[in-house]
């Protein structure tokens, strides 16, 4: 029975690298990620390695889910993870000399703009309920989800800024 | 035809590459190993960027699928991505060509 355990922690959509980062030095510890979820990461306990995770955004929609993996595993990535659009592909750094998924700009900055695209969809939605249902409720009983929705708008426009920041940051390197 | 395949140009250095391995029909794998060879080893497509280039070759009409081999597809170019290529090709050649006598009188600096 192997050893599993599973990892709380939240990490926000413009901060893949860091996310990245974490699943390889978790995996230098022998935590191989086998699973994820919203805010958590699910772990088997397994060898030591030295391998490098990136993500890729692709809502389910924009895939050919075969063809999609089949070019990334004849590359030598593992698809190890997939949630809520997110995929997530693991090399090993001893036997794969290429360390990215993404060769150039172009295709770096599409994922950060299938992202926006995504996350802009979901703050226009949460708007026009915002405005026809939620704030225009006077009864005390919506305050709360005012206060919710008030703080889910923010927090939707901060990501579309932090993740436009991103793209701005990779044109211009 | 031709006015069609101009305003694809100029393609971009992944793109350009892509299209003249796919001279001859390949699946996802056999372009990476391709660019590779073509390039003594110097280039080399990640496979995030070869998913998004062949999507989008294909929405564009330069390229297509026409075959399925074991869970892969294999991809051909069109005539339009023929032209293309070939165009692509004539503009870097024209412009190494017309720019060589001058660039002569750098290469003694490095």
């Amino acid at each position: 029975m192997k050893m599993t355990k599973t990892v709380v922690k939240l990490f926000w959509a413009w901060q893949d690298e860091k996310e990245e980062k974490w699943l390889t030095e978790m995996a230098e510890e022998g935590w191989h990620l086998v699973k994820c979820g919203p805010a958590f990461y699910k772990f088997t306990k397994g060898e030591r390695e030295k391998a490098i995770y990136k993500t890729d955004f692709k809502p389910q929609k924009a895939i050919d889910r075969n063809e999609y993996l089949t070019i990334f595993k004849d590359a030598g990535w593992e698809h190890v993870a997939e949630c809520m659009g997110w995929h997530y592909f693991k090399t090993r750094s001893e036997s794969n000399q290429y360390l990215d998924i993404f060769s150039d700009k172009q295709s770096k900055i599409q994922k950060y703009k299938s992202l926006l695209s995504f996350m802009s969809f979901i703050l226009a939605a949460i708007v026009i309920i915002a405005v026809t249902i939620v704030f225009r409720n006077p009864n005390s009983y919506m305050t709360v989800m005012k206060w919710i929705y008030a703080i889910l708008i923010l927090g939707l426009v901060l990501g579309d800024i932090k993740i436009l920041q991103k793209i701005k940051k990779i044109k211009e390197e | 035809m031709t006015k069609q395949a101009e305003r694809f140009l100029p393609l971009t250095h992944s793109t350009y590459l892509i299209l003249i391995a796919l001279i001859k029909p390949a699946h996802g794998y056999g372009i990476m190993q391709k660019i590779e060879e073509m390039s003594d080893g110097r280039e080399r497509m990640g496979p995030g960027t070869l998913y998004g280039a062949l999507g989008k070759l294909t929405k564009q009409g330069l390229i297509r699928m026409v075959d399925e081999i074991e869970r892969r597809k294999v991809y051909e170019l069109t005539d339009l991505g023929k032209e293309v290529t070939l165009l692509e090709f004539q503009r870097l050649k024209f412009l190494v060509e017309r720019t060589g006598e001058f660039v002569t009188a750098l290469e003694g600096l490095s």
